[in-house]
């Protein structure tokens, strides 16, 4: 097969898996872009925060269909591609390809379940070997994963990582020479950044195990990683001069959840989790100005996936529409967006009134113009 | 309050809580702490709290595993086995004990390691036959055919039947170090508190080797080791390492992803531990550590009628499936595979990850490779010295 990109997207939109020889291609020239890339991305607004996905293609395709499809949208994925989805593969192969078709539109980063240990145990492992036969791909991957960076930053203002805070990290520059290439240790700082929580609850003292003085940190109960309080997200954000931390790594049944006065928020991207969880999910777009929408959305309808474990080529149709040479921008509904069971909640606190804000001026959120909706198919 | 010139409080130590400025330095240090920095022994903690105090603070809405029972727990002795099986799980505690009502007292402990060996003892009596599974059958129907004139075997046959649970009271007055003292004299995980009401002592709970170290973990630990490097409890032996101590070195347990879930069990019964480590062996004859199985995990096969079957799943699918559904239990919060510490990792640190994750015990690893477990059971002795 000749090297097309463009193909091979097509392609994993349509849930076809590249062969094994392909995937490997795919993944050393994916390293070679993001080996350049530093341990703390530097984005800029707009931009749209997608939380975990875990394997459940057609929830992520979703996620194109609300927020928009690359490269018409940027995007930063905060990790946990893998594991529990019964499309792990499909899911980290058309992120892989994205990534390197716009490194500059998509921002992946690494999650706990990106590791050898955590994919041998959570499903991604299994998967690699029921549908290639051997446990190449899975390699392949996991030696990828190595090179994932470990945090955003989105215009000098909102950092965002997968899990959380750390006791040996207080500034950003410390994340920065950390020799991020290599397979998530069980502690110490890359641990922390990948396995960590928000604690809400005042006291720690009920939690068992040792705290800090200030009752900042507390052990974590998942055996990695800490759970980490107010106080010590207040002073993250001062010491660096952030205004707000943007996370994953925990399931929230709406979606979303906003804690710390709005200092932290985590965001959540696989609808009715496992399958059996019934939660919404949610992405976090960011627009000019850095403006926080909230978009929820619940899972794509039975109708329009396969039953798992059956997989029908060119089931979901022609999706090379949504995927043309120019910006076509005349397309149905022109710059309209059109959702699914999509809810607009507004973060309180946004930079601008909320009464100012109508639709119209929604639409200017991305760009103006550069989000394009294909209609039609997915109607 | 500053220490005034011939005041009774003129001593060494309040002149050490004074700063540059002689002001009084923020000190959450209490006399018992005090006495553990002095000392460099726990009998001040251990000394300074009854068992009733402590089995009264178990916080029953602390972790969203859920609720641990607000009542203590007995199990009736004419319960069956599935029915004491469910009682346990269901309530998310291990042992309970059990009371007959014909003789109006406590006759022994139901745990998991009775379960066990009553299953392991069943299986054994089942008679080889050309067809040994038949997926039809549940753990009842095994007893049918075992034993004759039973149709569910009552729990009075099975409490203790592991030779490994008698059932040790102490007194809701007594210290915590009362309790840690028989833990370690009897070997067990927990004893019954009994409270005298009249003439009669009357059931007050249980206190687990678990409640103590958490008890340890709160009191002394201090992120030991984390925050910051150089920080140290003020127990003494707490900054001691794994390796120092001469907890290292133990041979694991183990079984292979390959052996069936019955050969993991055997392994932790024949050889009185409640957790087998599950290794791959490399080519250079290492042991890469990769997963699990404890007694615990007998509830997910006794409580669900069917379950049995999964006595010959493979080890490693077995674990895993119990991964995927803890990280389901905890609200979508999924652990890591393994919890491990290493050689170098202090005392304290380990017992605060044993009670932060209410494990009871961590893996000692160099890399991914197996080199030790120490269990609870290894720390109580340790909290007397």
């Amino acid at each position: 097969m000749s090297w097309d990109l463009d193909t091979f997207i097509e392609r994993l939109y349509r849930k076809q898996l590249l062969s094994e020889g392909v995937v490997k291609e795919l993944c050393e020239k994916t390293k070679e872009i993001l080996v350049r890339e530093g341990n703390v991305a530097q984005v800029s607004a707009p931009v749209t925060l997608v939380g975990d996905v875990h394997g459940q293609f057609y929830d992520v395709l979703e996620i194109f269909k609300i927020g928009g499809w690359a490269p018409f949208t940027n995007y930063v994925f905060l990790g946990d591609y893998v594991d529990r989805g019964y499309y792990s593969v499909e899911t980290i192969t058309l992120l892989t390809c994205l990534k390197l078709r716009w490194p500059d539109r998509i921002t992946l980063v690494r999650g706990n379940h990106e590791s050898r240990a955590v994919t041998q145990t959570y499903g991604f492992y299994t998967e690699c070997m029921r549908k290639y036969g051997n446990a190449n791909v899975w390699t392949y991957f996991t030696d990828l994963f190595d090179y994932l960076v470990l945090s955003v930053v989105i215009d000098d203002t909102i950092f965002c990582v997968h899990g959380g805070l750390s006791p040996s990290i207080h500034t950003i520059d410390q994340i920065r020479v950390i020799d991020r290439f290599r397979e998530i240790p069980h502690e110490g700082a890359m641990a922390d950044l990948v396995w960590s929580d928000p604690i809400s609850t005042p006291s720690f003292a009920s939690l068992g195990g040792g705290t800090d003085e200030k009752g900042d940190f507390a052990i974590s109960p998942r055996g990695a990683g800490y759970l980490f309080g107010k106080e010590v997200t207040r002073k993250f954000l001062e010491v660096n001069g952030m205004g707000h931390i943007c996370r994953a790594h925990q399931l929230c049944m709406e979606g979303y959840q906003i804690l710390f006065d709005d200092m932290l928020s985590t965001v959540w991207s696989a609808p009715n989790y496992c399958y059996r969880a019934g939660n919404m999910a949610s992405v976090l777009e960011i627009g000019p100005e850095l403006r926080r929408y909230f978009n929820v959305f619940g899972p794509c309808p039975d109708q329009d996936r396969d039953a798992p474990g059956r997989d029908a080529p060119g089931s979901s149709g022609d999706l090379t529409a949504h995927y043309p040479e120019t910006g076509d921008e005349e397309g149905a509904g022109g710059n309209q967006w059109r959702r699914k069971k999509a809810a607009r909640k507004l973060v309180p606190g946004a930079l601008r009134d909320p009464l100012e804000i109508d639709d119209s001026e929604l639409t200017a959120v991305t760009g103006g113009g550069i989000t394009k909706v294909v209609a039609e198919y997915f109607l | 309050m500053l220490a005034q010139p011939g005041s009774p409080f003129t001593s060494g130590w309040i002149e050490s809580s004074l700063d540059a400025n002689h002001n009084l330095k923020s000190n959450r240090m209490t006399s018992v702490e005090q006495q553990i920095a002095a000392n460099g022994t726990l009998y001040a903690l251990l000394d300074s709290l009854t068992c009733g105090e402590v089995i009264k603070d178990q916080d029953p809405a602390a972790n969203k595993l859920g609720a641990r029972p607000q009542h203590p727990l007995c199990l009736d002795s004419e319960l069956s086995v599935s029915e004491g099986c469910e009682a346990l799980a269901a309530n998310r505690i291990t042992s309970a004990p059990v009371y007959d009502a014909n003789k109006g007292g406590f006759i022994g402990m139901l745990d998991y390691r009775d379960l066990v060996a009553f299953v392991l003892s069943v299986l054994h009596k089942v008679p080889k036959d050309p067809s040994p599974v038949d997926v039809s059958m549940d753990v009842t129907d095994i007893v049918k055919r075992a034993l004759v004139n039973k149709s569910e075997v009552p729990i009075k046959l099975v409490s203790n039947l592991s030779h490994s649970n008698p059932l040790i009271p102490v007194q809701a007055s007594a210290s915590i170090r009362v309790a840690v003292e028989e833990f370690v004299r009897n070997h067990v995980h927990r004893v019954v508190v009994l409270q005298p009401e009249n003439d009669t002592a009357h059931f007050a709970g249980i206190l687990s080797q678990s409640a103590v170290a958490a008890l340890v973990a709160s009191r002394v630990g201090k992120l030991a080791g984390a925050a910051d490097p150089t920080a140290k409890s003020m127990w003494a032996t707490g900054n001691k390492t794994l390796q120092e101590l001469g907890l290292v070195g133990k041979d694991i347990i183990s079984v292979i992803p390959d052996d069936t879930v019955l050969e993991g069990l055997y392994m932790m019964h024949e050889h009185k531990i409640s957790s087998v480590a599950i290794v791959e062996r490399t080519e250079q004859g290492d042991n890469q550590l990769v997963g699990s199985i404890s007694m615990t995990d007998i509830k997910a096969i006794l409580a669900d009628r069917k379950g049995w079957r999964r006595l010959y799943e493979r080890a490693f699918d077995f674990f895993t499936s119990m991964r995927f559904e803890q990280g389901l239990e905890a609200g979508g919060d999924d652990r890591i595979p393994t919890f491990t510490v290493h050689p170098e990792t202090t005392l304290i640190a380990t017992i605060e990850k044993m009670a932060a994750t209410r494990g009871h015990r961590v893996w000692v690893v160099e890399g991914s490779r197996a080199v030790g477990v120490v269990s609870l059971s290894d720390i109580m002795p340790l909290l007397l010295k």
